[in-house]
């Protein structure tokens, strides 16, 4: 029994950590194809393009801290 | 070094017939970033005129870049000075025909190259009749060319005689057809209908001889490219340093029209930096035979920026350079960056090995490269990183992902817990040393109720909420009550100095302090990474030589790609931190910067 409460601890920490950076992902690759666009036409756009690009990654560390807390959490 | 460099506005006035002097010397003296003219509707002056030579210097440099472009002409540092214009005009315009003339030549050629290649394409060629069979018929007609569907049942049945030769596999479907002459109409439309596309071959081409016709245009085409080489090789010195001497003077000579001008005299506005306003003035009025008025105001808002801060933190200019400058007036935190950046970039990589590898490489580069001024400014902040990454290999004592000493100061691996909290520390930190720069920014503006509003107010809601969050978990009593009301008072200030978007930024502030927890989880990544290299390595190599060259192909392989994940993964995020969640608190940007009227050298 405690090894089974012991794995849902261990599949609710992945599944934190799982969807936030399928959601990051999933941010970056819209914005990525857009920012690519915008570079082709002008390539001053780089570093703006460089900063959206990174912003969605913020929810994978969110994602990530989530799961430390449950781990934690649970001991 | 927190700010631009100071700058000067001045006016300089004059006499129109001493214009072409005083400009003259201003493009030597390169230290007035002009401010253009423009006439307003009952403005007593105009803007002024380019001299009556630029429109032929213009003309002439769009001739002399256009051969720079064909002639593929690389710009060189190495210049000859040009002494006589018109001279050199001359050479130039003898140039421009020859290469004129053969570039014509050259395009006849490749067009007619493309012809012919076309023509060896068509699948008629295949069929391999001879030439002078398909000629000189006075009772049939002849078609030859392909079609894209099958036609030949449809003309079994419609026309009662016909030759068909090709039309199959082998000859890629093209075909020759002879009909009567009675049936040629019935015929076309036949063919029409199943996708008919007639060869442009003449009878008397055979495929031997287009080649050999292909095979001279190609010749040809090689003699004059080598032409064109020829006078590259001739003439390179000379086009460069012409088409410098004539961005010169065309610029000088186009100068005017930023300046504003009545019937006999001009002035121009612009800014200088103060440290050279001595200079600057005892050289113009020399050159304007002290005809010449020079009156100083203080910069104002509009000033351009001039970044002046000590060696090495400059290279972090670059940073600045990317996003945007600061307004003149405005906090210049390229040193902060150079403090804070490579803090965090070596906590995410802190690995001896991998800081070690990184000091060499961009080390080497600096030497041996000479780079340019981005590229040595981005090695060098790599270098700055580089020490700092040592320095936290030490901390978390790890080495190519080894841990060498057993008990470190922090371990990366198992004190999660403990490194999520440095994390967080730091963005606070970091966060509130926005917040003071922005009451600085706002001190500089507004005065201190200025600063008291934009920035100090934030702080003081971080203080009240703390005590509330103390008091709940118990450490403090009088944390509720004192705690909500420092952050009404905060919340009343926020709203007057910023209105009501200062509300809506309070959650994304919360989001941006855990936004650094990537300080430790880019480094956590990077360490599991280099273990797992490490395991699968030594799981191979002490297992005899073929286990020993896996094992060092899969050490070498593994550290050489993680390394470049680090970097470049601390490289973004250190960037990321500093431009997203740093530069939103205090930085605005949008600075003008400091170009001075002469010529530029490089770029």
């Amino acid at each position: 029994m405690v090894e089974l409460e012991l794995g849902m601890v261990a599949f609710a920490a992945a599944f934190a950590i799982g969807i936030s950076a399928y959601s990051a992902a999933k941010a970056e690759t819209e914005i990525g194809t857009a920012a690519l666009g915008a570079l082709a036409e002008n390539e001053k756009l780089f570093v703006p393009s460089l900063i959206l690009m990174v912003i969605p990654e913020t929810i994978v560390i969110f994602g990530l801290v989530t799961s430390i807390l449950i781990i934690g959490l649970a001991g | 070094m927190f700010h631009a460099e100071e700058m000067v506005k001045v006016r300089i006035s004059g006499p129109k017939n001493l214009m072409k002097e005083i400009i003259g010397s201003l493009y030597d003296l390169n230290l007035l970033h002009v401010n253009p003219f423009k006439k307003k509707e009952n403005d007593f002056f105009n803007s002024g005129n380019s001299f009556d030579e630029a429109s032929e210097y213009s003309k002439t440099l769009v001739e002399l870049r256009s051969v720079i472009d064909l002639l593929k002409i690389r710009k060189s540092k190495k210049i000859k000075k040009i002494e006589n214009i018109s001279q050199a005009n001359a050479r130039f315009v003898k140039i421009f025909e020859e290469v004129k003339f053969l570039n014509s030549e050259l395009t006849g050629l490749r067009k007619e190259r493309e012809a012919i290649k076309r023509k060896l394409e068509e699948p008629v060629l295949n069929l391999n009749v001879k030439p002078f069979l398909l000629k000189g018929y006075s009772n049939v007609k002849l078609f030859k060319g392909v079609c894209q569907s099958d036609f030949e049942p449809e003309l079994k049945n419609e026309v009662k005689s016909y030759y068909l030769m090709g039309n199959n596999e082998e000859t890629a479907n093209a075909f020759i057809l002879v009909v009567p002459l009675s049936e040629e109409e019935k015929t076309r439309k036949i063919l029409l209908s199943h996708g008919f596309a007639e060869s442009e071959i003449k009878f008397d081409e055979s495929k031997k001889e287009l080649e050999s016709m292909l095979a001279s245009v190609r010749k040809k085409i090689r003699l004059k490219r080598k032409e064109l080489r020829a006078i590259k090789k001739k003439h390179k010195l000379f086009i460069n340093s012409f088409e410098q001497a004539l961005t010169q003077l065309n610029e000088k000579a186009e100068a005017p029209l930023q300046f504003a001008s009545s019937m006999r005299s001009f002035f121009v506005n612009g800014w200088i930096p103060a440290e050279s306003l001595q200079k600057f003035e005892n050289s113009l009025s020399l050159a304007a035979k002290k005809r010449i008025h020079i009156e100083k105001f203080d910069a104002g808002e509009k000033a351009p920026t001039k970044l002046e801060n000590p060696k090495p933190t400059n290279a972090f200019e670059l940073f600045l350079d990317l996003y945007s400058l600061p307004k003149y007036y405005e906090l210049d935190p390229t040193v902060l960056f150079s403090i804070t950046f490579p803090l965090f970039f070596g906590f995410m990589l802190g690995d001896v090995g991998y800081g070690l590898l990184v000091f060499l490489i961009s080390y080497t580069g600096l030497r041996l490269l000479k780079p340019g001024k981005q590229l040595k400014n981005l090695l060098t902040i790599l270098l700055l990183s580089s020490i700092s990454t040592i320095f936290f290999g030490f901390v978390f004592a790890e080495f190519f992902g080894v841990e060498f000493v057993h008990n470190p100061l922090i371990n990366r691996v198992h004190g999660i817990t403990q490194m999520l909290l440095i994390s967080v520390l730091v963005g606070v930190l970091h966060i509130n040393l926005g917040f003071v720069l922005k009451a600085v920014n706002g001190f500089a503006k507004h005065g201190l109720m200025g600063a008291i509003e934009e920035g100090i107010s934030w702080i003081l809601l971080e203080l009240g909420v703390a005590l509330v969050i103390l008091e709940n978990f118990g450490m403090i009593s009088f944390g509720l009550i004192s705690g909500g009301i420092i952050s009404l008072i905060a919340l009343v200030l926020m709203v007057k100095g910023e209105g009501f978007a200062g509300i809506i930024e309070i959650p994304s502030a919360v989001g941006h302090i855990i936004s650094y927890a990537r300080l430790f989880g880019i480094g956590l990544s990077s360490v599991q990474l280099a273990l797992i290299i490490n395991n699968l390595a030594g799981q191979h190599i002490w297992n005899g030589i073929t286990g020993f060259i896996i094992g060092l192909i899969v050490i070498l392989l593994g550290h050489a790609i993680n390394l470049w994940l680090g970097v470049m993964g601390s490289f973004i995020q250190s960037m990321r931190l500093h431009y997203v969640e740093f530069f939103t608190k205090f930085y605005k940007g949008n600075g003008i910067r400091y170009m001075p009227f002469g010529w530029k050298r490089g770029d």
